[in-house]
């Protein structure tokens, strides 16, 4: 027998199986509950989750900026002191103490996410926000933010997400957590967060103002590489006014590859007793196309996420528009959709819905092979969502 | 790790009830198999096996990102066999007697004929000594890559795939003596009928 005769015959010998039982009792053993660590509510998870999200309803958009302001300049899970609890109470009590604020922040994030992605790859970019706290009960709350390629805007009533290169808007009615947006909030997070995990490196008071740094440590997201805020470890640097002791500054760093990098950075803070109204008002042009899920067939809404994601790729690959249009409510990701470089050529995998974080929708793991010149296979999770006025799961994100 | 994996790993961490049961669908038969390749027998193998999931479910979080889940899972099943035999439990059995696969399953290696050239690999695998024998299980069985093999072994790739070339070594020469014998055995009786 050759030695390549030989390879072959070993390579057909199988193991012993085992008795089918064993399979049962292996599932009986599984730890109940599981351990659900994303669950918990943080800013990094929930970051990691608006990453694949964020093309849709300009309401969780408004709920994603705060996290990312929270996440970008809050304390993730770890915890200080009580002696820094206590220096950082002023500090919180003073920043909420003005009707509204207006920021200007530098971050470590990329064109089309919606901030939570520590691009360590790409530059700083600049980021813009309003927020107008309401005085008196029944006041409306507002918020506008600047950033990159779009713009989010609530003016008390409905939001809107504004897109302008692409040369489309989606609207939605509903308030948001503004809470999330308020620096004072910022730093009371800080100041919450449980003891373990926080060294206090640097406390110091002089020249008119208070500084703390509080060194964390990452959750390793092992074996992917990190991605999130939560995953590195970091550094947080808190700068107050000793006079009024309100908060100046805030910016953080993370750990990778051996370097201390700037990932976000309070760049200036104004504290306003408000915001004149029109700044909360978006003139959109005459030609802009509206985003939105369209009416569709009732069979359409009885479709479960992975039934949509399976309709989508199927869609995607024959080129068909009108189920596109139903399953994607952004119309410029349609046409991105039909572009012969992005459509998939062969499914391998859709997998099992599954939730994760403070997504509200959901996510489907998928293996697909796009484009023709040349090839390439992509795996990642699709982000789909039903909380819209047909309840239908529609496409939210995670394509190529 | 492989894409599969990795997407695994991530519905692992993120506490996917169904990911669990993934994991236990896709290796559960390599882990036993395993074990039984190791030396364990039949009912020793079925409990290292669930012990093996009980502690791939306390360390889910030690997973190294250059691990394969199906390397990892190896390790630990190693690790509670060798732990076993070290307290002295009963139920370790030599490798001679291992039987063929009962429930192949669904693809290609279900509709394999054993042929007597097979029977007769099986039987010479089972004579290779301890580390030649388990780099090659390894690597041929459980399709394991050498660098993975090396993981579960605690050795370097490069002895693994010397070990391999040696265990093939010895194959070739234990089949080629076989048939030798064999060849002269049938001509003896084809004489002795034809006389």
């Amino acid at each position: 027998m050759n030695e390549k005769e030989l390879k072959r015959r070993l390579r057909a010998i199988r193991e012993p199986a085992p008795p089918p039982e064993l399979r049962t009792r292996l599932e009986q053993g599984i730890p109940d509950p599981v351990r659900r660590p994303e669950t918990r509510w943080s800013p990094e998870r929930m970051w990691s989750m608006a990453r694949l999200g964020g093309l849709t309803a300009a309401l969780v958009v408004i709920v994603a900026a705060a996290w990312w302001l929270a996440a970008g300049f809050l304390s993730g899970p770890a915890g200080p002191s009580a002696a820094f609890a206590a220096v950082l109470e002023p500090v919180v009590q003073a920043t909420g103490d003005t009707g509204a604020v207006h920021l200007v922040m530098r971050m470590r994030t990329r064109d089309g996410e919606d901030f939570s992605f520590v691009n360590l790859a790409g530059d700083l970019q600049n980021v813009e926000a309003w927020v107008q706290w309401p005085r008196l009960p029944g006041d409306p709350a507002r918020a506008r933010m600047e950033k990159g390629d779009r713009i989010y805007c609530f003016d008390g009533e409905e939001t809107i997400l504004y897109k302008p290169r692409r040369g489309e808007a989606f609207r939605r009615a509903g308030a948001f957590d503004f809470d999330l947006l308020w620096p004072a909030a910022w730093v009371k997070t800080i100041q919450n967060t449980p003891a373990e995990g926080v060294e206090v490196v640097t406390h110091d008071e002089s020249g008119g103002r208070g500084r703390l740094v509080l060194h964390e440590k990452g959750c390793s997201p092992e074996p992917l590489e990190p991605s999130f805020l939560g995953d590195f470890d970091r550094d947080t640097e808190v700068i107050w006014d000793l006079a009024t002791h309100r908060l100046l500054g805030l910016r953080r760093w993370v750990y990778h590859g051996g370097e201390r990098r700037l990932f976000a950075e309070l760049v200036s803070i104004e504290y306003l007793p408000e915001i004149a109204a029109e700044r909360f008002h978006l003139d959109l042009p005459d030609d802009i196309r509206w985003g939105g899920v369209l009416q569709a067939p009732p069979e359409m809404a009885s479709l479960g996420p992975r039934e949509v994601a399976i309709h989508l790729f199927e869609a995607a690959q024959r080129g068909d528009r009108i189920t596109l249009e139903l399953l994607v409510p952004s119309p410029s990701m349609v046409s991105f959709l039909l572009d012969e470089r992005n459509r998939p050529t062969q499914i391998v995998f859709i997998g099992e819905p599954f939730h994760a974080g403070q997504y509200p929708g959901v996510y489907v793991p998928y293996k697909v092979w796009f484009g023709k010149d040349p090839p390439f296979l992509k795996q990642h999770n699709l982000a789909l969502r039903n909380d819209n006025d047909q309840h239908r799961w529609v496409f939210d994100g995670g394509w190529i | 790790m492989t894409p599969r994996d990795t997407i695994l790993v991530w519905r692992l961490r993120s506490g996917d009830r169904e990911a669990y049961r993934d994991l236990i669908r896709s290796h559960h038969q390599g882990v036993y198999g395993y074990l039984r390749r190791l030396g364990a027998d039949a009912f020793l193998a079925e409990d290292l096996t669930q012990e093996t999931y009980a502690r791939a479910w306390q360390r889910i979080e030690t997973l190294r990102k250059s691990a394969s889940l199906r390397s990892w899972l190896m390790t630990i099943a190693r690790n509670e066999y060798l732990q076993s035999v070290r307290a002295g439990r009963q139920g370790t059995a030599g490798t001679e007697e291992l039987p063929e696969m009962r429930d192949p399953g669904p693809g290609p290696e279900g509709e394999v004929v054993l042929t007597e050239r097979d029977r007769r690999v099986r039987r010479a695998v089972a004579q290779l000594e301890g580390p030649l024998q388990e780099a090659l299980a390894l690597h041929y069985f459980q399709d394991l890559s050498l660098r993975e093999v090396g993981a579960v072994l605690g050795i370097p790739a490069g002895t693994v795939k010397s070990r391999i070339h040696r265990a093939i070594g010895c194959l070739r020469k234990m089949l080629e003596e076989k048939e030798t014998d064999d060849e002269r055995e049938g001509t003896e009786k084809a004489i002795a009928g034809h006389s």
